[in-house]
């Protein structure tokens, strides 16, 4: 009985696997690329200052395409912690919003998946997590996470290979930095189109 | 080499540590009480997201590097934000808004007569051009190959036999990039780079002639 119980969970496992997939497809073509922006514009500031492989680190512990757009300045300026952080906290504030949606959501969830969970909650990932509507509360957490493995994949990859490609290629790089201007206008025009269907 | 990368390793530990405290924040503070998030709360969210962005837009615009010499540079980055915008309402797809923005934004200043450049600038003994730090060599607030630094001097006509400033910044303790540099320098015929940190200069050419100015805009 319970193996059966096992077998019917894991082909539901497959089948939220599949979901997700199909579901981060726009996400995997903007990440990618998005990603591979951030990597060539970090490569474009300079031929030394970062090692290749620094882009895509940088990706992982952020998992934010703002942050990684708006740090690369700072650092070819050369700007301490104090004024990263604070950096960091204005751009960022807007996570400290996207929680309380998932509060109820994802009680429950194990620590370390929790903690993953938490940490790759960005803008579009957020949105993929809010527009799923599975109404069992464990499926609908193992496909929150399956979304969360699989963006920040692409994410990563895409800060990678523009980072080790953008540094090697000599690409017109001039007026790259308005990718980041771009985003926000386009993250913006996004919210504002909900609030308008909204209200 | 180290010390560059502690700096990076530290940057991006300070970055993460903000990012992840902001985004467990909710979590803490409803850990403990099931359904008690207050009703408003999603509401503000909804309010407050857009406002921020809205105030990332503008800053971000201040960064962009634009000549204001011929007045109509300025409109390049409203252009293609308009562009972006329109492209996002029709399509609705975020990929193809911000490639389709930024290519039109570089297309607008690579052909439209702008530079990432200053046109002048200031060559002042106490603001120095050139700035040497953990991260490597800015000439006027850019990053850049310290192997290009010669022709970027040339192409601001600057005479060879003038002293260059090279700031160095206070933690750095190794100078030697900044020698590097000087060897790149005297090698291109500028013969007197002085490498200067905050507190006194170095130099192994403290000859500079009296009637000097002390501050000449020189232009493109």
């Amino acid at each position: 009985m319970s193996r059966q119980f096992s077998l019917l969970a894991s082909k539901r496992k497959k089948a939220l696997i599949r979901r997700a997939l199909i579901d981060t497809l726009p996400v995997l073509m903007g990440y990618v690329t998005m990603g591979f922006a951030a990597g060539v514009l970090m490569a474009a500031h300079g031929s030394v200052p970062f090692p290749p492989f620094w882009a895509g680190f940088c990706g992982f512990a952020f998992v934010s395409g703002t942050l990684s757009f708006a740090i690369v300045p700072q650092l070819a300026l050369g700007a301490n912690l104090a004024q990263i952080a604070l950096l960091t906290l204005c751009i960022n504030f807007r996570y400290a919003f996207y929680g309380i949606s998932m509060v109820e959501r994802w009680r429950g969830v194990s620590l370390l998946k929790k903690w993953f969970l938490i940490h790759s909650l960005a803008d579009e990932i957020y949105a993929l997590d809010v527009a799923c509507r599975i109404k069992n509360k464990d499926d609908n957490n193992f496909y929150c996470l399956c979304n969360h493995v699989l963006c920040v994949l692409y994410w990563v990859i895409g800060t990678t290979s523009g980072g080790i490609i953008g540094s090697s290629l000599p690409m017109p790089s001039k007026g790259i930095e308005f990718a980041m201007v771009a985003l926000f206008v386009v993250i913006f025009t996004d919210q504002m189109r909900y609030l308008c269907k909204k209200s | 080499m180290q010390e560059k990368l502690i700096y990076l390793f530290s940057v991006v530990a300070v970055g993460w540590l903000v990012t992840f405290i902001l985004r467990a924040l909710p979590f803490a503070i409803f850990a403990r009480k099931a359904n008690n998030t207050p009703k408003w709360l999603p509401k503000v969210g909804d309010i407050i997201s857009p406002i921020i962005i809205g105030a990332l837009i503008v800053y971000s615009f201040s960064t962009l590097k634009i000549d204001s010499k011929p007045a109509w540079n300025t409109l390049w980055p409203y252009i293609a934000t308009a562009f972006t915008v329109v492209l996002h309402l029709l399509f609705r797809n975020s990929l193809a808004s911000i490639a389709g923005g930024t290519a039109l934004y570089m297309i607008l200043i690579a052909f439209c007569g702008c530079s990432s450049l200053p046109t002048t600038i200031e060559f002042d003994a106490r603001k120095p051009v050139l700035h040497i730090s953990e991260v490597g060599v800015s000439f006027a607030g850019r990053l850049v190959d310290p192997y290009k630094v010669p022709k970027l001097l040339r192409k601001y006509d600057i005479p060879k036999e003038r002293t260059i400033h090279i700031l160095a910044t206070g933690s750095l303790r190794d100078l030697r990039p900044a020698r590097q540099l000087m060897a790149i320098l005297c090698k291109a015929g500028y013969r007197r780079p002085v490498i200067v940190t905050e507190r006194k200069a170095h130099s192994h050419t403290v000859n500079q002639t009296p009637n000097n100015k002390n501050n000449i805009r020189r232009s493109l």
